[in-house]
């Protein structure tokens, strides 16, 4: 397990394409598990900042109560064309509960000076862990492709 | 569990959405969650195919999630967000339906939106438990809010 800058650290090229890719549209989705063990996906805007990749969620929403009982995750970026030429970047992991008051007040400021926007009252924010990593590059009719992975 | 037809036949509004956001000429691509063999989530791109009966994804025989629906058929599909980042996502069980008769018929479906669906691929039929969409009220601002509609087959 490992956080967003050891990963970046370990794996500096991949690191640099998956937040790149995450930038792109601002826009990931999550895999979680329901309370009756199927699968979920979520959209979330996520943040790297301060060496983390942080997901601040709704509160009570339903991905956030996901979390709290199964950290187990998965974060994808989001493609826009069906070629899947511009990459894909994705990281399995766990989602660790923040509950720190400064490191939250960081993240909000750290999303404030981003997006000019940060939660207002409750909220819930999660910083993964990650375990894994990987990024499938294809190439003209993507019928071929590059894929690098990282492990914790 | 329903079969699209028959979820497009009691939520229509909820289905055409649907179809827009995951199958057309233009954008194909959706969000696969199934289970890997952990009991973790796995998520992965795909682009669906509609027939007037049902929605199938093609999959290749070296992708994980091929081998995630052979052990467990539970997945979520969910739609690359739209306008104003309405959501659109059904879930389920999959089934596997690779005869030449379903085969063919997906590979015709799917060469009418511009895709090609290769014969190693195989094919599996979504059916779907339940339905959901999103739209957000004030996007953009500080009161932006979801607006929520579920459809759960009664079957």
């Amino acid at each position: 397990m490992a956080t967003w800058a050891a990963f970046a650290h370990n794996a500096p090229e991949l690191a640099l394409l998956g937040e790149q890719l995450f930038e792109k549209t601002g826009l990931v989705l999550v895999g979680t598990l329901r309370k009756d063990g199927y699968p979920r996906i979520s959209a979330v805007e996520p943040l790297i900042a301060h060496g983390e990749l942080y997901l601040g969620m709704i509160w009570r929403s339903q991905k956030g109560l996901d979390l709290l009982r199964d950290p187990r995750c998965t974060v994808h970026n989001t493609v826009s064309d069906r070629s899947g030429t511009e990459g894909e970047f994705m990281v399995w992991g766990r989602a660790a509960d923040i509950q720190d008051a400064d490191e939250r007040e960081r993240y909000s400021q750290a999303l404030f000076e981003k997006i000019e926007w940060r939660p207002d009252g409750s909220f819930h924010l999660f910083a993964i862990d990650i375990e894994r990593a990987a990024s499938i590059m294809r190439k003209g009719d993507g019928s071929e492709h590059d894929v690098v992975t990282w492990s914790a | 569990m329903a079969s699209w037809r028959e979820f497009a036949a009691a939520e229509p509004e909820m289905a055409a959405l649907g179809a827009q956001l995951i199958s057309n000429k233009t954008f194909q691509v959706a969000y696969l969650a199934t289970l890997r063999k952990d009991g973790g989530p796995r998520v992965h791109p795909v682009c669906p195919v509609l027939t007037s009966d049902h929605i199938y994804l093609a999959i290749g025989p070296e992708s994980p999630k091929l081998a995630d629906l052979r052990r467990d058929g539970r997945y979520m599909l969910h739609a690359m967000p739209g306008k104003d980042d309405a959501e659109f996502n059904i879930r389920g069980r999959a089934t596997e339906a690779n005869d030449a008769g379903t085969h063919a018929e997906v590979e015709q479906a799917a060469s009418s939106v511009g895709l090609n669906v290769m014969p190693r691929e195989v094919i599996f039929r979504l059916d779907i438990e339940q339905a959901a969409t999103t739209y957000w009220e004030h996007v953009g601002q500080p009161n932006t809010r979801p607006i929520r509609r579920r459809w759960r087959d009664s079957g």
